[in-house]
């Protein structure tokens, strides 16, 4: 072989070598590229996430609700530590309450452990002097309600991780909840944090604050009544409904006993909010469903004298009985003495059909509107099922289930003259720059009964509380009208019992110029458990510190 | 007549110092890029290293060719002194015994005798020639005397060492009398001459040995694999390559068994299955693999190599500069360099073909070598095609002692052409 070809033979060899490599790096590039870059991309980007606070809650005058704190949290961070040992010693030293089996988590792989949350201020700061290394303390949100149990089962509670459970807390979770933010940075092989991006202002990223309708003065006022209410006549417990007929504002959603959303882990039965959510037989409250829609019609004659068979009818296949019993009764007689044998009379002539009608109409089972989470629709069964029994029954309030606020949303439609506005609770929201704005769709007013008829029933209404079983809600300089109410509970074996009683009042005032509907219910008093008797005082003393509030009257 | 200027002007290898001035240049700006982070003036300190070579230069480029070959076995033999002065004296770092310390700086022999090979073996194929190309045994040269000598050598020092065994001791020192009495019959028939002593493969074998024991087997095959070359240069019989081949196999198989260390077995497994234990072992492997497919076609620009800049790529301005590249300036950047590279390596054999004599062609071919041998081996283990080793990327990556060993080569290439007769 001469030099010539063995030159060529290395020229070859080399142009070989250098052509596999080009093969690979072009193998690596051009058909793996895409796929490594994306491997790539995993290893250097940081997604960094940033969050604030949740918004606050507020009452109608901006009073405070609820709100964030800041607390500090001790984490660590043990893929970080060199010598964990050294640094559980100084951290028991510093912060003695800390167990063994929180110290253990020092020596763990993971890259992140919480070690001890919301911790006394004077203690973080002192393990943040000791500037130990994979040892941090970040800040984190509690939620605090500065009037404790206020208001406590409608506003829910927001657990230790910031999950919101139940009432305002849960039903407008989006926008009450810390805007987040997150963003795309890159890191360094020891996963360092190399920031490309202004961090966002914190302010920025606050939920947005919301302010509901209830007045805290007149939920105080609610509550503190209700209570005294409930103990001296030894009830299991009492809710109400305060709210203003002409917008649908809801004052105050009262429930006793209160919990207090601080300690939410306590009190499981207790955090129900009955005045929205428990659905019940509403009793002869109710009869005004079936007076008004009489009125309406004009199947009713003010002067006119029913019979009302001596307190005891017997139609065959049931036994309607009166606890005042009469002979002959006017309508407003009717009413007054809650007559079932005159009110089944009275809804005869309206008939099945005409009369579920407008019970629909009323708004009965249907979501009332609040948009939270707990609002119970109650339940009215179609008229072509009802025996005659079942339409005698409705007619003074028994065989359908309704909640309280869709009695008090009855009587804030008589109150309006005949109009059904839909209740509501939030009064609006506003972002953290000030703007103001309400999510929830408008709901138009419902015409249900014409004004007449509803002018009727603020008559009969009003001789209920001046000469009825209403008596004791007479406010003095006020006419007020309203109904009692004392609705037997179905006890645990199914069949009513005499001793279980629901006892209510539903009323509104100044009967002229309505200005506050309300309803009280208490729960299973003890002794005497007419609700013109047990409710209706609760009723007065609350419906006054309302209209003293709201500045109108008195 | 030409002038003697115009004369200059034909050998001046404009090719292999235009290459080379654009591959240096390549390599201080992609150093610029890799140490940003961390050593910002990094490039600045290559191009006085740059400097430095070019001094180097200058005086290699300038002896006549004929004092190289006058200089290459006083030089070789200080180099392998050197070599075996690093085993007893040496720096331990990085798992080996590789620097000798000499005061004001660490000197790294195995970097010298790179060149040192290049010269030696360049001067004993030129001294040496078999007609016909070299056999097994033209390389092995069993019958030298020195062979019987290094063995009796060895027995008395085992006669002293274990005085129980000194009768096999005594039947050593006869049989190596026995094997000295054929050599001087070789001797007589072939008359005396340097050969007899030391045969190219000792030349060959002797500096990969004191290498590979350091140890630094990556450093050690190279050299073997520059002496190597200039040998098959020279030419080898076919039926002699088969059987060295045969006998290569063999070794790596016995030398993978029972000499390799435990860290270059695992850079064989590392290199062979990267994927498998990427957070361990593979993962500088790995790492430059994401950082030259992340480049894709056109890569990411100066400063924009995430892997590079973020520190995933592992000595990314030493032995890892070419998945910088790769990542920076795409497939298009690795294409270019690549194809430098081959030009450059081209004109240097081009330089060999119209060599004035066989030492001189050697010395091309030689130089050739160096940067084609630590060119492809860097390459290699970067993309994925060779285990990972410590082998810098000739004018690129960041080192004097590099710098110093390619320019040397790079000047060896230019006295060979310009010392030429131009007919």
């Amino acid at each position: 072989m001469n030099l010539k070809i063995r030159l060529y033979i290395i020229v070859t060899l080399l142009a070989l070598g250098l052509g596999v490599a080009l093969i690979k790096a072009g193998f690596l590039q051009l058909v793996r590229g895409s796929a490594l870059k994306e491997l790539a991309e995993r290893q250097y980007s940081r997604v960094t996430h940033y969050s604030s606070f949740r918004g606050d809650i507020v009452d109608r005058q901006g009073r405070l609700l609820a709100t964030s704190v800041g607390v500090h949290s001790l984490y660590a961070e043990p893929r970080r530590m060199n010598r964990p040992d050294q640094v559980a010693k100084t951290l028991k030293h510093a912060m003695p309450s800390l167990t063994n089996a929180q110290l253990e988590r020092l020596s763990s792989d993971r890259s992140f452990v919480w070690l001890a949350r919301r911790l006394d201020p004077n203690i973080s700061r002192r393990i943040e002097d000791l500037k130990l290394d994979g040892i941090g303390v970040s800040q984190e949100e509690q939620r605090f309600y500065p009037n404790h149990g206020l208001l406590g089962q409608t506003l829910g509670f927001v657990t230790i991780d910031g999950q919101s459970l139940g009432g305002v807390e849960r039903a407008f979770e989006r926008y009450l909840k810390p805007k987040s933010w997150s963003a795309l940075s890159l890191q360094d092989a020891r996963n360092r944090p190399i920031r490309s991006y202004l961090a966002p202002n914190s302010e920025d990223l606050w939920g947005d604050q919301i302010t509901l309708t209830i007045d805290r003065n007149v939920q105080f006022v609610a509550e503190e009544v209700l209570a005294q209410t409930v103990r001296a006549h030894g009830a299991k417990g009492g809710w109400a409904i305060v709210m203003k007929p002409k917008t649908g504002e809801i004052l105050a959603l009262a429930n006793v006993p209160l919990i207090n959303p601080n300690k939410h882990e306590k009190n499981s039965i207790a955090k129900r909010n009955n005045a929205i959510s428990r659905t019940g037989e509403p009793g002869s409250t109710f009869k005004m469903v079936t007076f008004a829609t009489a009125y309406d019609l004009g199947l009713i004659h003010p002067e006119e004298k029913i019979y009302c068979e001596k307190g005891k009818w017997d139609l065959g296949y049931m036994v309607i009985k009166d606890i005042i019993a009469k002979e002959y009764l006017t309508p407003e007689e009717i009413f007054k003495y809650s007559s079932n044998i005159g009110t089944y009379k009275i809804a005869q002539r309206i008939g099945k059909d005409k009369f579920y009608e407008a019970i629909k109409r009323f708004g009965y089972g249907e979501l009332p509107g609040l948009n939270l989470l707990e609002e119970a629709r109650g339940y009215v069964s179609k008229p072509e099922t009802w025996g005659l029994a079942r339409f005698a029954n409705v007619s003074f309030g028994y065989g359908i289930m309704a909640s309280s606020l869709q009695m008090a949303l009855m009587v804030s439609t008589i109150a309006n003259g005949g109009v059904r506005v839909p209740p509501k609770i939030l009064k609006n929201i506003q972002r953290a720059n000030g703007e103001v704005y309400n999510p929830l769709p408008e709901y138009r007013p419902v015409r249900v009964l014409s004004e007449q008829a509803a002018q009727a029933m603020t008559q009969i209404m009003v001789s209920d509380t001046e000469s009825g079983t209403g008596k004791r809600a007479a406010i003095a300089g006020v006419k007020v009208a309203g109904k009692t109410g004392t609705a037997e509970k179905l006890s645990e074996s199914g069949r009513y019992a005499k001793h279980l009683n629901l006892s209510s009042f539903a009323g509104f005032a100044p009967a002229d110029n309505p200005q506050i509907v309300a309803l009280v219910t208490i729960d299973e008093p003890r002794g005497v458990a007419f609700g013109g008797y047990v409710a209706a005082p609760a009723w007065r003393e609350i419906v006054e510190a309302a209209l003293i509030q709201e500045g109108s009257v008195l | 007549m030409r002038s003697k200027n115009s004369s200059f002007r034909v050998r001046f290898p404009m090719g292999l110092v235009f290459y080379a001035s654009l591959l240096s240049l390549v390599g201080v700006i992609n150093i610029a890029s890799a140490a940003r982070a961390t050593q910002p003036n990094l490039f600045m300190y290559q191009m006085l290293w740059l400097l430095i070579a070019a001094g180097v230069a200058a005086v290699v480029t300038f002896v006549q060719t004929r004092t190289l070959g006058l200089l290459a076995y006083p030089f070789y033999a200080g180099v392998m002194t050197l070599l075996g002065a690093v085993l007893i004296f040496g720096v331990v770092a990085k798992g080996g015994q590789r620097w000798l310390d000499i005061g004001f700086m660490r000197l790294q022999p195995s970097e010298l005798a790179k060149i040192a090979v290049v010269l030696a073996t360049a001067k004993f194929c030129t001294d040496y020639e078999v007609y016909g190309g070299y056999r097994l045994r033209d390389l092995i040269r069993p019958f030298n005397f020195s062979r019987p000598l290094v063995v009796i050598a060895a027995c008395l020092w085992a006669f002293k060492k274990f005085p129980a065994y000194h009768w096999f001791a005594v039947l050593g020192i006869v049989m190596a009398l026995v094997w000295m009495a054929f050599s001087f019959q070789q001797i007589r028939r072939e008359g005396f001459h340097f050969y007899q002593i030391i045969a190219l493969g000792d030349v060959i074998l002797v500096p990969f040995l004191l290498i590979a024991v350091e140890p630094d087997l990556a450093t050690g095959m190279i050299v073997l694999a520059i002496s190597g070359t200039m040998v098959l240069f020279c030419g080898m019989r076919t039926l002699s390559l088969l059987i060295a081949g045969v006998f290569v196999v063999g070794v790596a198989l016995v030398g993978w068994n029972f000499f390799l260390k435990d860290y270059q077995k695992h850079r064989v497994h590392t290199f062979l299955d990267p994927d498998a234990d990427i957070r361990g072992k593979g993962y500088q492997a790995m790492q430059s693999m994401i950082a030259i497919g992340s480049g894709q076609v056109l890569g990411k620009g100066f400063g924009e190599g995430t892997q590079t800049q973020l520190s995933f790529l592992p000595e990314n301005h030493t032995d890892f500069v070419f998945s910088v590249l790769a990542e920076e300036w795409g497939f298009v950047g690795a294409f270019l360099v690549l194809a430098l590279f081959l030009g450059l390596v081209l004109s240097m054999v081009q330089i060999a073909s119209k060599a004035q004599d066989r030492f001189a062609s050697l010395l091309a071919v030689g130089a050739a070598s160096v940067v084609f041998w630590h060119m492809m081996v860097n390459v290699g283990m970067v993309i994925g095609l060779l285990p990972v080793a410590g082998v810098p990327l000739p004018f690129v990556s960041y080192g004097g002692a590099s710098m110093l060993v390619q320019v040397a080569a790079l000047a060896i290439c230019m006295n060979v052409s310009l010392w030429r007769k131009v007919r």
